[in-house]
């Protein structure tokens, strides 16, 4: 029984990134639930980012060097930082395993850290990604002693005689129970299971025995002498954990207005299944409830799926890390750099005048390399060569398109029924065809695969794109 | 001049119109309650160090901790027998002989946090230092007191890009940096028809929809506005090359134009002085001092002086001790300045910084900078500071 194209899209949209043309056309003819099968399927052919080697050299010698070295090795980082951002984009846009990356992406921004140590935001992306879809008692745990962590939210300062409570809150409020449901004693008893829990300068974790307090503690009505694997596992006995995750998961993936009857059917089922995450999502996409109409075109694109999105439909690459971080940072969203620990915006707050005016500019710009005419902020030390950069990308983002597959799909077609198809393809809503006849008169005067392009681009720079 | 003015109107009027979807059209205020008053905010971005700007030239504190930075006694401005001015900044002296500026002391937060990102989201939120906010004081003064009102030109920055400062939690901002080439990216005529076509079927049944429909028709008005008005006055005065005096020099047109905007926002980067502090510091310094001159001159010419006030922060102070590479590291508190036609306390605020103690090597702060917000807010925007900033604090008897 083949799906509708709609469900095919609005699953490859929020299980993946969206899909080109030739891709929808042959998962039509498939059953959803082969899809969904595919989709999980796919997800085991990953492999790890491997940064080439780049390794922050330890605190001690950094406080050793000269400034001239000591400015070499920071840019050396922004490079690798740069570099894995790409490689990270690439993989998400191009690999097989979609589900995966679309779910390490929401672990991104929920697991936050922000980090200038391009081994160690390496070392954090490849967790989420290795324990996307295993169990999120085992994510939990790896995150916990994640070197970007610890040095993020403080622990390295977490010391019997002084604990430090800042990863104890925020494990608390933005990654398990949510506010409302611990007290600040129980933060300030979880931070004292957490006192010794380090890393080595090489990113190894470390538990450092003289500095944990080995006393008693009594953490969310329980007493005894917690460690913080204890404490971990005292959160996951929560069912309110479950829920908490179920919930925001739902927001991402089906609606940010949340159904509660239906997320607390799932939180249920989440938490007997022991936290294991494919049961979750395999349970979330083969439902009915996934598929309503009210579900289908509802959500902006954040920045990065909407720079994705843009890859996967068109086969598009950057051929150079400038340009893509160049948009990344127009549109207010770079990969590896969230804003603070609470993570990004979400929803109507990617839009305003300014990025919302851009949207609808880029993809001529990626599409006819036409200028963008804009600049990111400045960088605080006002980098006289970064400006420069910024000059030159005015002239070119480096984004290169395989129009093939597209182009032999639809130029048999005759244009009114090309029209159609690319706005049944490119839109989750509004799709009646008549409705963008008028576009035909704002391409150019001949050349069909030239008029396919511009096509493709005008109704790419409308609000209607921005949904999914 | 009220032909001209008439006509104005008719034309922002007009364009308004055509563009903005039939179904808001009505909807809402027309605008803020406006006061006239402007607020002119500028930002240093990366830490200005205040000590090199307004030296404590008497105290050896201030020596001994900078063998090789310190400016020498006889090198300042003075300003008073505590305070005096970094010598690229002669501009500054003047407007402090005739009144029009203020400087306040040891503004800071507490909980002070190091890092360039954290601690501007902290000036541009208004949050304490443990707190995330995701709007900012700026963009819920638009909020607050424009709440309806499909104009985003009523705080403008001029940048390519919005800042946090100037995101409310319902209004944005608008970020201009040219006005003219943002009115041609809205002239463009597959803009139109994509309107026309929204136009013949508005509203959608999606929010979201049309929010973005909305958006871009506020913008395409405000477009059309701020066009009108860049072309009313053309200043003739030498403001410093570079974009930041572009900047100041596209407010100033824009203020003389009449334009009904209430905040304006401009920044000058490269403060982040780590290494060979002095000549970088100083050409940026020469830049603002030139620049703020320069501004400051335009409205008094026009009039409009005494309607605009102007607030200069940087996210952090530096350390007070020099580090090895003859530059400074990242501080904590630091100056807040102000500058304007109607200043209650001109001169220097409070006595300058105590350096015989410091917190872990730094300034310690004894003004909270959302102080001098909630001042601003109540005395000179005159909206209601404690909404905004969600907390009460002790204003300043700034005015």
């Amino acid at each position: 029984m083949p799906t509708p194209q709609s469900h095919v899209q609005h699953l490859y949209l929020q299980a993946g990134f969206g899909i080109d043309l030739p891709g929808l056309r042959a998962h039509m003819q498939k059953s959803p639930s082969q899809l969904i099968e595919d989709l999980f399927d796919d997800a085991r052919f990953w492999h790890s980012l491997e940064v080439p080697n780049f390794e922050m050299p330890d605190l001690m010698t950094i406080r050793q060097m000269k400034e001239e070295e000591r400015r070499e090795m920071q840019q050396q980082a922004r490079r690798a930082l740069g570099t894995l951002n790409l490689a990270w984009l690439n993989q998400m846009a191009s690999g097989r395993a979609r589900l995966r990356e679309k779910m390490a992406l929401f672990w991104h921004d929920h697991f936050v850290t922000r980090h200038q140590h391009a081994y160690a935001a390496q070392l954090q992306v490849n967790t989420l990604r290795e324990h996307a879809l295993g169990k999120f008692g085992t994510l939990l745990s790896r995150v916990a002693k994640d070197p970007a962590m610890l040095r993020f939210l403080n622990n390295q300062q977490n010391h019997k005689a002084h604990p430090n409570e800042n990863f104890a809150r925020e494990l608390l409020e933005l990654f398990t129970l949510g506010r409302g449901y611990y007290t600040e004693q129980d933060i300030q008893q979880a931070a004292r299971a957490f006192t010794g829990w380090s890393s080595l300068p090489n990113g190894e974790f470390v538990f450092r025995p003289r500095w944990h307090d080995y006393g008693t503690k009594t953490f969310l009505g329980r007493r005894g002498n917690f460690d913080g694997d204890d404490i971990l596992h005292i959160i996951l006995e929560q069912e309110r954990t479950a829920s908490f995750i179920t919930r925001k998961l739902y927001r991402f993936f089906v609606n940010p207005d949340v159904d509660k009857e239906v997320v607390s059917n799932w939180a249920k089922e989440f938490y007997e299944s022991d936290y294991d995450l494919s049961t979750l999502m395999r349970r979330m996409l083969s439902s009915d409830h996934f598929f309503e109409a009210r579900h289908i075109g509802t959500r902006i694109k954040s920045p990065i799926e909407y720079l994705l999105n843009l890859m996967c439909m068109l086969n598009m690459r950057f051929e150079q890390e400038e340009g893509a971080i160049m948009l990344q940072r127009l549109l207010g969203q770079v990969l590896l750099q969230p804003p603070s620990v609470a993570g990004w915006p979400q929803e109507r707050a990617w839009i305003d005048s300014n990025s919302m005016m851009l949207r609808l500019k880029i993809p001529q710009a990626l599409i006819f390399s036409s200028g963008l005419e804009v600049q990111p902020k400045a960088a605080f030390a006002g980098n006289e060569d970064a400006i420069r950069a910024g000059r030159e990308m005015k002239r070119r983002l480096g984004a290169k398109i395989d129009w093939q597959p597209l182009l032999s799909e639809l130029r048999g077609l005759e244009e009114e029924q090309i029209l159609a198809s690319l706005a049944s393809w490119l839109y989750q809503l509004n799709t009646d065809p008549a409705s963008y006849q008028w576009m035909r008169q704002h391409l150019p005067p001949s050349g069909k695969d030239e008029r396919i392009k511009w096509m493709c681009m005008r109704l790419m720079g409308t609000p209607e794109f921005q949904l999914m | 001049m009220n032909n001209r003015r008439d006509f104005l109107k008719l034309s922002a009027l007009a364009s308004a119109s055509v563009l903005m979807p039939g179904f808001l059209q009505g909807l809402g205020k027309d605008s803020l309650d406006y006061t006239g008053k402007k607020l002119v905010i500028v930002q240093l971005s990366g830490g200005n160090d205040g000590l090199n700007s307004f030296v404590p030239y008497r105290n050896d504190a201030y020596y001994k901790a900078r063998p090789s930075l310190a400016i020498p006694a006889r090198e300042v401005l003075t300003l008073n027998d505590e305070l005096g001015l970094n010598p690229v900044m002669p501009e500054l002296k003047a407007l402090y002989e005739e009144g029009q500026l203020c400087i306040i002391n040891n503004v800071g937060y507490p909980n002070p946090d190091r890092s360039h990102f954290r601690s501007m989201d902290i000036w541009h939120t208004a949050s304490n230092s443990d707190e995330y906010w995701q709007s900012g004081w700026l963009g819920r003064y638009l909020d607050n007191s424009c709440a309806g009102c499909a104009k985003p030109h009523q705080v403008l920055e001029l940048d390519d890009t919005l800042s946090l400062a100037v995101k409310g939690e319902q209004l944005k901002a608008l970020a201009v940096r040219d006005p003219n080439r943002l009115y041609r990216q809205t002239r463009d005529p597959f803009l139109a028809a994509m309107m026309e076509a929204y136009n013949s079927h508005a509203p959608s049944a999606q929010d979201e929809l049309d929010y973005m429909y909305k958006t871009i028709a506020e913008t395409t008005s405000s477009a059309a506005y701020l066009h009108e008005h860049a072309r009313v006055y053309t200043s003739r005065l030498d403001y410093p090359q570079g974009p930041f005096g572009r900047q100041l020099k596209t407010v100033a047109e824009l203020i003389c134009a009449g334009m009904e905007t209430s905040v304006y926002y401009v920044s000058l980067t490269g403060f982040d002085t780590h290494v060979r502090q002095k000549p970088q510091q100083e050409r940026l310094l020469k830049q603002y001092s030139q620049g703020m001159a320069t501004f400051i001159r335009d409205l008094r010419q026009n009039d409009r002086l005494n309607e605009t006030l102007i607030m200069t922060f940087s996210e952090f102070g530096r350390r007070v001790s020099e580090n090895a590479s003859g530059g400074t590291d990242h501080g904590k508190a630091n100056q807040v300045l102000l500058m304007g036609g109607q200043l209650g306390k001109p001169g220097v605020f409070n006595p300058a910084p105590n350096l015989a103690q410091l917190d872990e090597g730094d300034l310690p702060f004894e003004i909270d900078f959302r102080q001098i917000y909630a001042s601003l807010l109540h005395h000179w925007l005159e909206a209601n500071d404690e909404l905004i900033l969600k907390r009460t604090f002790k204003r300043l008897d700034l005015f």
